[in-house]
């Protein structure tokens, strides 16, 4: 069988490359400080005591587009590895054996260079051999080499001239803002000559800093008052960074995005999903120096390492925060209160955080807002709504007994509220409903009972139409003439006549088969409240027709007063009901 | 009210599929209704629309939708049409949930669709796909083989399944008609993992279930099972592909069948969606029937319903869905799906 090999369009590869791979022509700037840390990391394997530097000057002349010029004392190129590597794409000089000590993988770097120059010139001379080299290499794909005469010092220098339409790309500031932005932490001094000399690189790495220096830098560097600095390692990924903990509450599934350096060189400022995803109250710096950034280098390749380290660095928070439960509470209390639906997630996901956090979490309440710890100096029994439409009809008269009832309708909440007993078993947890709940008020006497069964007797009858059944209680609050309940299937069913109102003929006849092929629902019950003075003078009046019309007022106020949008019918009696009273008012 | 709407659907946007996001969304509808405007009640209503057919929910979504459709027809350039047939698509697709609703109604709604793609600009390429689907449903196998061809010829347009969803339709139907080779040619993207999505290929390892052990290739069916097992664990609105699971484990291995039927029948009761129903209950009476007596008190049921009511249950659904439908396929098909798990039970036991 005969191998044939594809012929490569270099200007093709090249427009790919700009257009696709990289998302910022700034990048050309990344690789050329690249390849010199890679040379120079070269160069100490032989020389261990090697002093590494780099270095970059920009001449801008009037009459001509400005060059870059950069070099670094690394290991250098010997004139057959210039042929070599610098003649075949995807090559490239780092040892493949050994990658794992470059930052490069995709040896495509220097090409980043033709995005914006037409012609890339580089000397080289290698601690090899002593041969000054210079290859000058075109986006077309030509090059020549040539052994110079003049000597120079094992290193590397590059000159790239600004092609037409990129010189912005070539302005001091800009340069020296590229290296900062993408070198800040690099191992080796890097340097812009100019009128001076300036280092653009950090001596101390966020990774190398105290707490206290890490807040300080992250105030500095972000403008934003973290409320805490969590020191991140680990040992899959040789991973080291720090998390800070945000200062204002995130969107629970809010991705955050993290500043990753892969050997120190900055991947991205936006690389999402290192952290396990509940980590999304803390945003991070991180160095990693084993995992594989995908091509465009701008996230990590999704494997079974990256889950290690996610794993690992979620860890690191784990363990921080169990600290801070017992060395500065206060501060974790501050943490709480900003991010309690984060810690939420974690503690119903991990048995040992949730033991541990469980106390400090606020869950909403019939009482208003309460961490568990209130919830339980207030009772040992306790008391929640797995729905949100459950607890609103039972908090007001649950607030009025000063009975505490547990709003689970929330993320999570449920879930951590039925695992209280395995940290507390004092405690009791139980659901309630406004059915059950209302079995808590107290049944009439067998006098009231025959005083109000008339009344009770009317009002079942005029409520029939509206599935709703009618019964009389004692309860607090008195001022309450009567409180609605229902269940969730007198609700669905509610909502769907509301809808048959509203929609067109074909979807009211579905609606309606939807609902009565189904098992009939239990009805919506109206609970008068015998307390109340109101509730008193009506049950002692005998006149049938006002009766009824107050029936009919109390179950619309009832149902405004738990917020259940009206039916067209509901909305006729209260009109009805009004007009009525008004009149009769009046006197006519 | 502005603030506790806002912070309900804030809540509800930060839940996962479910009933916790249901309740949230319906309470935001509530304040809506009775304090804000329209625009706010819509909005509620299609986040509702979008989580209820994903959890399970068909019958939320046909009335939250209907409500919509009735607002968008008042007020057409108040809404965008795109997102008004994108959730029609859906809610049409959960139609068929419901075979309790009479056919013509059914029917009535997929013309209304196609008409209103087409007044939007759309092509009918999900129309054909959903016509077979019904078909399929009731068994009419040369309509399927009518619309399947139709669906396949025409474009695919925005309206369309994504790629592995309108792959692993084609599969399922391809399965249907006993075409397994094809089928799996077809499934291949899928089963490589290089096209996935939300339901895929969780519905395609179940499709192919029966069908690979019915042709001996109970290695790869066992394979497929542990990895849909795996990606539907924990997760709502996957009782079809449940069904396929307990069917298949029926025959195969009865303790990981039981376990299934324990985790999965309380969901299946609470289901409002008729055919799930019908088709747990169908797979979950005769995997009853096979157990000894020792066996089943070992079983935990829901406190509520025994097995008895169960059986009532499916035939009350089955003898209604015919009555719908003007068809017997539903009380026949529960005695063929029944006879052939006994007898591959059988055969592989």
């Amino acid at each position: 069988m005969d191998q044939f090999h594809f012929k490569v369009n270099l200007k093709g590869m090249i427009d790919l490359l700009s257009n696709h791979l990289y998302s910022t022509p700034q990048v050309f700037i990344r690789e050329l400080i690249q390849n010199g840390v890679d040379a120079i990391t070269a160069r100490q394997k032989i020389e261990p005591d090697h002093k590494g530097e780099i270095g970059l000057e920009l001449f801008a002349p009037n009459n001509a587009y400005p060059t870059l010029y950069i070099e670094d004392n690394g290991i250098g190129l010997t004139e057959e590895e210039v042929h070599h590597f610098l003649a075949q794409i995807g090559q490239t000089s780092k040892n493949k054996l050994d990658n794992e000590d470059y930052i490069g993988r995709f040896g495509v770097g220097l090409l980043s260079c033709f995005i914006v120059s037409d012609e890339i010139v580089l000397l080289t001379c290698s601690v090899k051999e002593d041969k000054t080299i210079e290859w000058r290499g075109k986006p077309d794909g030509s090059y020549t080499i040539k052994v110079l005469e003049q000597k120079m010092e094992p290193g590397t220098r590059i000159y790239l001239q600004s092609k037409q339409g990129f010189d912005s790309y070539f302005k001091v500031d800009q340069i020296q803002q590229m290296v900062r932005h993408y070198g800040e932490f690099l191992p080796y001094p890097i340097h812009f000559y100019g009128n001076e000399s300036i280092r653009l690189n950090a001596e101390k790495t966020p990774w190398e800093m105290n707490s206290q220096e890490a807040l300080q830098y992250g105030k500095q560097k972000m403008d934003i008052e973290y409320l805490d600095a969590i020191p991140l390692f680990s040992a899959t990924g040789e991973a080291q960074g720090v998390a800070y903990v945000l200062p204002f509450s995130i969107r629970v599934n809010a991705k955050q995005r993290h500043r990753v350096y892969v050997k120190q060189m900055l991947l991205s400022e936006k690389i999402e999903g290192i952290l396990p995803e509940w980590a999304f109250f803390v945003t991070s710096i991180l160095n990693v120096n084993q995992l594989k950034p995908t091509a465009s280098r701008e996230e990590f390749s999704n494997d079974a390492r990256l889950e290690l380290v996610q794993k690992e660095l979620g860890e690191c928070i784990k363990r921080y925060l169990v600290q801070l439960t017992k060395t500065n509470p206060d501060l974790f209390e501050k943490i709480i209160q900003v991010h309690y639906e984060s810690l939420k997630f974690l503690a119903k996901e991990d048995d040992e955080l949730y033991a541990l956090f469980i106390d400090w979490l606020p869950f909403t309440t019939s009482l208003g807002r309460l961490t568990v710890k209130e919830i339980r100096k207030h009772t040992n029994n306790i008391l929640y709504t797995p729905n949100m439409d459950e607890f609103r009809q039972i908090s007001q008269v649950a607030k009025s007994q000063s009975v505490c009832v547990i709003n689970g309708a929330y993320v999570h909440d449920t879930e951590l509220i039925g695992k209280l007993g395995s940290v507390f078993p004092e405690l009791t947890v139980e659901q309630t409903n406004p059915s059950t709940f209302m079995y808590q008020f107290t049944d009439l006497s067998l006098e009231d009972r025959r005083k109000a069964f008339d009344f009770v007797e009317l009002a079942n009858l005029v409520l029939q139409p509206y599935h709703c059944t009618a019964e009389m209680r004692n309860y607090q609050p008195s001022d309450l003439p009567a409180l609605y309940t229902t269940n969730e299937d007198a609700l669905f069913m509610r909502t769907t006549e509301q809808t048959k109102e509203e929609t067109n003929d074909l979807f009211s006849s579905i609606i309606g088969q939807l609902t009565s092929n189904k098992v009939k629902p239990n009805d919506a019950q109206l609970c008068f409240n015998f307390q109340n003075p109101t509730i008193q003078k009506v049950i002692q009046s005998n006149n049938r027709e006002r009766n009824q019309l107050v029936i009919e007022i109390l179950y619309v106020q009832a149902l405004l007063l738990g917020n259940y949008p009206l039916k067209k019918q509901e909305f006729q009696l209260l009109n009805k009901g009004l007009i009525s009273f008004i009149e009769q008012g009046i006197g006519e | 009210m502005v603030e506790k709407f806002e912070e309900l659907l804030e809540q509800a946007y930060l839940a996962p599929r479910g009933k916790v996001k249901i309740g949230l969304l319906e309470e935001a509808i509530r304040i809506a209704d009775t304090h804000l405007d329209i625009d706010a009640q819509f909005d509620a209503r299609m986040e509702l629309v979008d989580t209820a057919i994903f959890s399970g929910h068909g019958e939320k979504a046909i009335v939250a939708f209907a409500w919509c459709l009735a607002q968008y027809d008042k007020n057409p350039n108040m809404y965008n049409d795109h997102q008004m047939m994108w959730n029609y698509k859906w809610v049409t697709d959960r139609l068929l949930e419901f075979p309790d609703i009479e056919l013509q109604k059914v029917k009535a709604t997929l013309e209304d669709l196609k008409k209103r793609f087409t007044q939007t600009g759309h092509g009918p390429h999900f129309y054909y796909y959903i016509k077979q689907a019904l078909a399929m449903q009731l068994e009419k196998t040369d309509e399927v083989q009518h619309y399947y061809e139709k669906w396949i010829r025409e474009p695919s347009d925005s309206l369309s399944d994504c790629r592995a969803c309108t792959l692993a339709n084609q599969t399922k139907t391809l399965l249907y008609l006993d075409k397994l080779e094809e089928a799996l040619a077809v499934a291949e993207p899928i089963l490589k993992r290089r096209l996935s999505c939300h339901s895929v290929p969780h519905r395609t390892y179940a499709d192919l279930l029966l069908p690979l052990l019915k042709a001996n290739r109970k290695e790869e069916a066992d394979d497929y099972y542990q990895k849909c097992y795996q990606l539907i664990y924990n997760q709502t609105g996957f009782m079809d592909t449940v069904v396929h699971l307990l069917t298949y484990a029926t025959i195969t291995d009865i303790p990981k069948a039981i376990s299934l039927l324990e985790k999965y029948l309380p969901e299946a009761i609470d289901s409002d969606e008729s055919a799930v129903r019908y088709q747990f209950y169908t797979v979950a009476t005769v995997l009853w029937d096979l157990l000894d007596e020792e066996t089943k008190k070992t079983v935990k049921l829901p406190d509520t319903n025994n097995m008895t009511q169960i059986n009532e249950e499916l035939v009350r659904l089955a003898n209604l869905f015919n009555k719908q439908n003007k068809t017997d396929v539903f009380t026949k098909k529960i005695d063929r799906i029944q006879t052939e798990i006994r007898h591959l039970h059988q055969i592989k036991n």
